[in-house]
C-alpha cells in the first residue's frame, strides 16, 4: 500500500495506518527533534507530543500527499513549544537558564558533538532552516510558509548556514 | 553547484546514526493514541458490530445503517421500512445529549424518541427555484464539474472578464483583468493570517470560491483552539465595483469543512462538527448577530447513531443571507459529497474493526483492513434541507465522481478487501430509498479503484496494481448489473472523460517499475474506444514523462473548451535533481479526434517554473503560479 492509501485511511481513524505511517517517518522526526532540542528526553517529548496532535488532526489534512510536510510541520511546533514552555518555566522557576543548555548537551552522543557544535554556531533561526531543509527535507519556499520569513531570505540564509557548517566540519 | 552543501550537509545527518529509540515503535504508538481520535473520524463501532461486519464482508450484505447493526439476519424487514424510519429528528438537547453520551459509551441502547421528520419541524424554508442555472458560457472557463447544473468551488474561477485567483496559502484572492499581454491585478482581497507562528491555529484560509453574477461567495475554514470551536463561514462579496470590493455578509457555521455545491445563487455548506461530552449542538451566525443554536428539531440522528460528529449542511442565499437561510444537522460526519438539482449524497469512512483490533490483548497487529465502511446519507435539496435516507456500504470510496444518480438510482463503486486481506471491488445499485437492488461484486482482485465515470447506464471503471484496467459495466437493468468487458493498459487514469458516445478520455499518471513497486513517473493520457462495450479498446495514448500535472489529484485543474472542443491541463517538468534551474511549467492543449490524441500546442512559460491552475477566457488561456512567495499570472493566445 503506498503512502497515500495509508494516509487516507489514517484519516478515517484507521490507528494501524497511523502507525504504519508513523514507522516510515520516526527516525527522521526523532532526529530532527534530538538536534533541534539537543537531548534524547525531549525529542522522545516532542516526537511523542508530535504523535497524539497528528493523529487527532490528520482529518484536517487536505492534500493526501502532502504527509511527509505536513507531519514535518507538527513536530515542528511541538519543538516550538517545548522550547517555549521551558523558557517559560525557567522564568517562573527561576531557574539559571545555564542548566537547561547543560542538561543538552549531557546526553549526547560523541559521535555526533561534531554535528551538534556545527550546528551551535548558527542562530537559532538559520539553525531551525538548515534542520528543516537537511532533515526534514523542506524547500526554501516550504521553510518559508512555516516560519514566516520571505522565501528569499530563507534561500539566502540556508546557503550561508550550510556554507558555515561546511567549513566548520571539514 | 547549487546544492552540494545542502547535500554535504544532508549526508551528515543521514550518517549521524540518530535513530528513534526501539521503544518508540507501532506498540509506543498506539499507547499515545489510545484515548485520542481523528478529528473528522466516526467513532468505532461497537465490538458486536464487528462479527456483523464480518458477516457483511462475507456475504457481501448491503444493508441500511441501522439494519446492519441491530438486526443483521433481519435485513430485509429492517430494509422495508419508509425512509422516515431511518431518519429522525430530536425534539430536546436532553435528548440529544443522551445519545451523545450513549455513543460516548457506545451503548447501543436507543433511549431518545422520535418526532417526526416532516411535521415537527418548525421550519418552513422554501428554496428559491434552482431552475434558473447559469448556462455555462463558451467564452470563458467554467469549473470542471461532476453535474453540469450544480457548481463546485474552486480555487479559480473567472467570468470572462476578471480571473479570480486563491493564492499565498488561502489568504488571498488575487483579481486580474483577462487582456491577454496586458492583464494585470486589478484588484485583491485579503484574509491577514495569525503573525505568530505558535498560534497559527487561529488562522482563517479559504478554502474555495463561487463567482456568481457580481457576487463572490468564499468559503473558509477557521480553526479555533478548540476542536468544536472551528468554524466554517462563507464571506460575500459584491464585485459591482472591481476597484472597491465589499463584503457585503458573513454566514458561519461550526464544524470543519467538507463541501459545498452552488445551484442557481443558493449555496450548499456542508462540515463536520465534532462531539465530545463538552461540546455543544452545532451553531449558526449570520453577520455580526449572535451565534444561534440550532433547534431541537433541526437536529437529526439515524435510528442507532455511531458517529462522533455532527454533518451540518447550510443552504444559504448568496443574493439575500438573512432571507433563505436554512441549517440542519445529522449525527454523521462528511467527506466526499455528490449532489444533482435534487439530492445531496455525503458519504464518510467508518472503520469498523481498528478498535478492537489495537485494544484487545491478545489480538497481535493485524493490517487487514477488511471493514472500511462507506456511510452514505441522502439528503433532498427540493424543498429546503431534508434528510431522506441512510445506508452503509461496504468498502471505501474513491472520491465523489465513485458515486452518481441515475433515473433515481444510485450507483457506488467501492474498494474493499476479501476475507484473505486482498483488494477487491464492487458496485452497487441502491434505490431511492437507498435500499440496495443490484450488485456486482468481487473485480480486479488486488486493485483498488482509481478512477470511476458513469455515462447513462454504463459505469467505467479504472482499477490499478501494476497495470490499469478500464472496466465497462452495464447498469442498464438496476438488480441485474454486469461486467461488460475491460482492458489493460500500463499506468493508470485518476480521472475519465467521455468524449462521445463511442470515446473515453483517462487522464492520470504514467508508470515504471521501481525496486519492488510500481512507481509513478510522469503523465499519461489515454483514448478508450468503448463503442463495443464488451471489448473496451485502447485507440491512442501520449505520455509526459518526468512531469506532473494538478489534474491528475484534481479534475477541477482540467480546463474544457467548448467552442473549440480542446482541453488544456498545467503542467510541471521536473528532473531528478532538486536544482530548480532545470524546472519548468507550462500548458498542454490536446483534443481527443477520430480515436487520436491530438497535441494542439505545448505552452512553456518563461515567467515561472511551477503552474497549478490554468484557465481560459477569449482565445487567451492564463497560467497561474502560486510558488516560492510569488502569485504570478502569464497568459498565451490558443493556436
Amino acid at each position: 500500500m503506498d503512502e497515500k492509501e495509508l494516509v487516507k485511511k489514517a484519516k478515517l481513524g484507521d490507528k494501524q495506518a497511523f502507525c504504519r505511517l508513523y514507522m516510515q517517518y520516526k527516525d527522521r522526526l526523532y532526529r530532527y527533534a534530538y538536534f533541534k532540542l539537543g537531548n534524547k528526553e525531549d525529542a522522545q517529548d516532542a516526537v511523542s507530543n508530535c504523535i497524539a496532535e497528528a493523529f487527532e488532526h490528520i482529518g484536517s489534512l487536505k492534500n493526501d500527499r502532502a504527509f511527509c510536510a505536513w507531519i514535518f510541520k507538527i513536530i515542528y511546533r511541538s519543538c516550538c513549544s517545548l522550547i517555549k514552555e521551558q523558557i517559560q518555566h525557567n522564568k517562573i522557576e527561576n531557574i539559571d537558564s545555564v542548566n537547561n543548555f547543560g542538561r543538552a548537551f549531557y546526553f549526547m552522543e560523541y559521535e555526533n558533538a561534531e554535528l551538534h557544535e556545527a550546528l551551535g554556531i548558527l542562530a537559532d533561526e538559520d539553525k531551525d532552516i538548515v534542520l528543516l531543509a537537511a532533515v526534514a527535507g523542506y524547500s526554501s519556499k516550504e521553510i518559508a510558509k512555516l516560519t514566516g520569513l520571505k522565501s528569499g531570505t530563507v534561500r539566502s540564509k540556508l546557503s550561508r548556514s550550510l556554507a558555515k557548517m561546511r567549513d566548520y566540519l571539514e | 553547484m547549487k546544492n552540494s552543501d545542502l547535500d554535504f550537509i544532508k549526508e551528515k545527518f543521514d550518517n549521524s546514526d540518530v535513530y528513534a529509540p526501539t521503544d518508540m515503535d507501532e506498540q509506543f504508538v498506539l499507547d499515545k493514541i489510545r484515548d485520542k481520535k481523528a478529528k473528522t473520524i466516526d467513532f468505532p463501532y461497537k465490538k458486536r458490530i464487528k462479527v456483523v461486519s464480518g458477516i457483511a464482508a462475507c456475504i457481501a450484505v448491503f444493508a441500511i445503517l441501522f439494519a446492519a447493526s441491530k438486526q443483521p439476519f433481519n435485513l430485509n424487514i429492517e430494509e422495508a421500512k419508509t425512509d422516515k424510519a431511518a431518519v429522525k429528528a430530536f425534539s430536546s438537547y436532553g435528548e440529544i445529549q443522551k445519545v451523545v453520551r450513549n455513543i460516548e459509551k457506545q451503548s447501543s441502547k436507543t433511549m431518545y424518541q422520535y418526532s417526526d421528520i416532516g411535521i415537527s419541524s418548525a421550519e418552513n424554508n422554501i428554496l428559491n427555484d434552482s431552475s434558473s442555472v447559469v448556462k455555462q458560457s463558451d467564452n470563458y472557463a467554467d469549473t470542471y464539474k461532476q453535474v453540469d447544473s450544480v457548481d463546485e468551488g474552486d480555487i479559480i474561477k473567472t467570468d470572462g472578464k476578471y480571473i479570480y485567483y486563491v493564492c499565498s496559502g488561502g489568504y488571498k484572492i488575487n483579481i486580474y483583468t483577462t487582456e491577454g499581454k496586458n492583464s494585470k491585478l486589478i484588484s485583491d482581497i485579503k484574509f491577514s493570517p495569525g503573525d505568530d507562528i505558535y498560534l497559527a491555529d487561529t488562522d482563517e484560509y479559504i478554502e474555495d470560491i463561487y463567482v456568481n453574477q457580481n457576487t463572490l461567495s468564499a468559503i473558509t475554514f477557521w480553526y479555533g483552539a478548540d476542536n468544536d470551536k472551528s468554524e466554517t463561514r462563507i464571506h460575500i462579496f459584491d464585485l459591482s465595483d472591481i476597484k472597491n470590493i465589499k463584503k457585503v455578509g458573513t454566514f458561519s457555521q461550526s464544524g470543519e469543512y467538507s463541501s459545498s455545491r452552488m445551484i442557481g445563487s443558493m449555496l450548499y455548506l456542508v462540515s463536520s462538527q465534532n462531539i465530545d461530552k463538552n461540546s455543544d449542538v452545532p451553531r449558526i451566525r449570520i453577520g455580526n448577530e449572535k451565534d444561534k443554536k440550532l433547534a431541537p428539531d433541526c437536529i437529526y440522528s439515524v435510528k442507532e447513531p455511531e458517529n462522533y460528529s455532527f454533518l451540518v449542511i447550510s443552504s444559504i442565499d448568496t443574493e439575500n443571507l438573512k432571507k433563505n437561510t436554512q441549517t440542519k444537522a445529522i449525527l454523521g460526519a462528511a467527506s466526499d459529497v455528490y449532489c444533482n438539482e435534487k439530492n445531496m449524497y455525503v458519504t464518510t469512512n467508518k472503520y469498523a474493526n481498528y478498535y478492537t483490533n489495537c485494544y484487545e490483548e491478545d489480538v497481535v497487529m493485524d493490517h487487514s483492513d477488511n471493514n472500511v465502511q462507506t456511510q452514505i446519507i441522502k439528503i433532498n435539496l427540493e424543498n429546503g434541507i431534508n434528510f431522506t435516507a441512510s445506508a452503509t456500504v461496504d468498502g471505501y470510496i474513491n472520491d465523489q465522481y465513485s458515486l452518481d444518480e441515475y433515473n433515481g438510482y444510485l450507483r457506488v463503486a467501492v474498494t474493499t478487501q476479501n476475507k484473505g486481506g486482498k483488494d477487491i471491488n464492487n458496485l452497487y445499485v441502491l434505490n431511492s430509498k437507498l435500499k440496495k437492488v443490484g450488485r456486482v461484486t468481487g473485480f480486479a482482485k488486488n486493485e483498488s479503484i482509481k478512477a470511476v465515470k458513469y455515462v447513462e447506464d454504463t459505469a467505467y471503471v479504472i482499477t490499478y496494481e501494476e497495470t490499469d484496467p478500464l472496466f465497462a459495466i452495464d447498469l442498464s437493468v438496476p438488480e441485474n448489473p454486469k461486467i461488460l468487458g475491460s482492458v489493460k493498459i500500463d499506468g493508470f487514469s485518476s480521472m475519465l472523460v467521455p468524449i462521445d458516445n463511442n470515446t473515453l478520455l483517462g487522464i492520470g499518471f504514467s508508470t515504471k517499475s521501481g525496486d519492488d513497486i510500481e512507481i509513478t513517473d510522469g503523465i499519461k493520457l489515454v483514448a478508450f474506444d468503448v463503442k463495443d462495450k464488451s471489448k473496451p479498446k485502447v485507440l491512442d495514448t501520449k505520455v509526459y514523462k518526468n512531469s506532473e500535472s494538478e489534474v491528475q489529484y484534481n479534475p477541477k485543474a482540467l480546463v474544457y473548451n467548448e467552442k473549440r472542443n480542446n482541453f488544456t491541463i498545467p503542467i510541471n517538468y521536473y528532473d531528478n535533481s532538486i536544482d530548480e534551474e532545470n524546472e519548468a511549467c507550462g500548458t498542454v492543449t490536446f483534443r481527443v479526434n477520430n480515436g487520436k490524441i491530438v497535441i494542439e500546442d505545448e505552452y512553456n512559460s518563461d515567467k515561472f517554473i511551477y503552474c497549478n491552475r490554468c484557465t481560459f477566457a477569449g482565445n487567451t488561456i492564463y497560467l497561474l503560479s502560486d510558488y516560492d512567495d510569488e502569485v504570478l499570472m502569464d497568459c498565451t493566445r490558443y493556436k
